[in-house]
């Protein structure tokens, strides 16, 4: 299948349950926020050229300010993480490379693997999200709201594939001795 | 044109990011109050810097004519400097005396004061009645002083309108003991009846900028590029009782030389 179609569906639930539920998941004082649809963003498939992820993600980001009024804080945000999408990919790849098509994912690439792929782009999102917000003048409520949040959203990420995209059992439940089959 | 089609297609990404930066920058200056506040600050201070370095260049090509003028300015300070070192500024001392006879006596130009050589007053002294100039001491006795006074006609005295005024002469007029005629005024200079006349310190009786009166009429005959004052003195000689007497050892030497025998050609 193609590896498109999953993706607009969940960048669709994402984005939809974000807009209308965990906009307003709002902690510590606004220092952690939650943004669901970058879940969707980091399923965005290994292969495809570094324009489209740029273009995926600047689209978001767009929708999002339009809905929820933000006023080209999230597109800036967005594109950037679009632009530095393919260098974190390269980066999390494993001695034997990523196929064409992979999704990052906790159960194939590992937890910790996963975890650091998803901190890094969260990093880049909301330093320039909460950089454009506070400024110059608040540089150190930018890295303590970077920090915080980009945590919170590591475990909401975390958990939300430990629910939702679990592994499922081979068709016909037959054993093999091949691991790709 | 087809090397620009293929230097957009390459960088076509880093295009889209910094027009999609852009997109996004515009979006929030329309939106924030914030935003627009920082982007009109980080305007005024790029604007500000542009400008300043802009002016620095400026400076910088006029560095030179500046520095022209500053040499200018620094050798005429030392020279400033040195006359005010050179050997010939020398202190004045004073004295005082009481006047015996003034100019008012009999129509007599001449004052007589009641101290002489043995009190410590010796000729070419200048001599200031109520604070203002009233001539030189040109004879002495024991303990008599003789004084050739502004009133006299055939004395010129060196004098100036206002301390940066040009030097000009001050003559007295005939049987005139309160008046005296300033001559050779430029017409180029501006003056007004109340302006102050002042010494100039270049006939060596007084030092410079003593007050001698004040303007009381101003003449321009219209033939010449000279007008004639007529000032009041302020010696007030009818009224004089008391003078100070002013004296520098350069006055003596310059006494002793108009005293001296003349060489013989």
């Amino acid at each position: 299948m193609n590896p498109g179609i999953p993706l607009l569906w969940t960048l669709a639930w994402a984005t939809v349950f974000q807009v209308l539920l965990f906009r307003f998941g709002i902690f510590w004082g606004g220092y952690g926020l939650l943004a669901v649809h970058l879940y969707a963003l980091f399923r965005m498939p290994v292969g495809w050229s570094p324009t489209a992820y740029l273009v995926v993600s600047a689209g978001t980001g767009a929708v999002m300010d339009v809905v929820c009024f933000t006023g080209g804080m999230h597109l800036a945000a967005c594109t950037t993480l679009g632009m530095a999408y393919p260098s974190l990919i390269a980066a999390m790849e494993s001695r034997d490379g990523l196929r064409q098509g992979h999704v990052m994912n906790p159960h194939q690439d590992g937890w910790g693997r996963y975890a650091v792929f998803v901190a890094f782009g969260l990093a880049i999102h909301w330093m320039v999200l909460f950089g454009l917000q506070n400024g110059w003048g608040l540089m150190g409520r930018t890295l303590a709201e970077t920090a915080v949040s980009t945590g919170l959203n590591v475990g909401v990420f975390l958990l939300l594939q430990g629910l939702f995209n679990r592994p499922g059992r081979a068709s016909g439940g037959a054993a093999s001795a091949y691991p790709w089959s | 044109m087809r090397n620009l089609l293929a230097l957009l297609a390459r960088t076509h990404r880093w295009l889209l990011f910094l027009g999609l930066w852009g997109v996004a920058l515009g979006w929030m200056n329309t939106t924030y109050s914030h935003q627009r506040t920082a982007m009109s600050k980080w305007s005024l201070r790029a604007s500000g810097s542009w400008l300043e370095t802009i002016g620095q260049v400026s400076d910088w090509a006029q560095l030179v004519e500046a520095n022209e003028l500053v040499m200018l300015e620094n050798a005429r300070l030392r020279a400033t400097v040195e006359r005010l070192r050179e050997p010939g500024a020398t202190p004045w001392t004073s004295s005082h005396a009481r006047v015996l006879r003034s100019p008012s006596w009999q129509g007599s130009p001449w004052m007589v004061l009641n101290r002489g050589g043995q009190d410590g007053l010796a000729p070419g002294a200048g001599v200031l009645s109520l604070g203002h100039a009233a001539g030189k001491i040109v004879d002495t006795t024991a303990h008599e002083s003789l004084v050739l006074t502004l009133t006299h006609p055939d004395a010129q005295w060196s004098v100036r309108v206002g301390r940066q005024g040009q030097a000009v002469r001050l003559l007295a007029r005939k049987g005139d003991v309160r008046r005296a005629a300033v001559m050779d005024v430029p017409l180029a200079q501006l003056v007004l009846p109340g302006d102050t006349l002042f010494t100039t310190g270049h006939d060596g009786v007084f030092p410079a900028d003593i007050p001698v009166g004040t303007v009381e009429d101003v003449a321009r005959s219209g033939a010449d590029e000279f007008q004639t004052l007529t000032a009041t003195l302020g010696a007030n000689f009818p009224a004089s009782r008391h003078v100070v007497c002013l004296a520098s050892a350069r006055n003596a030497r310059i006494d002793e030389l108009l005293n001296a025998q003349a060489p013989q050609p």
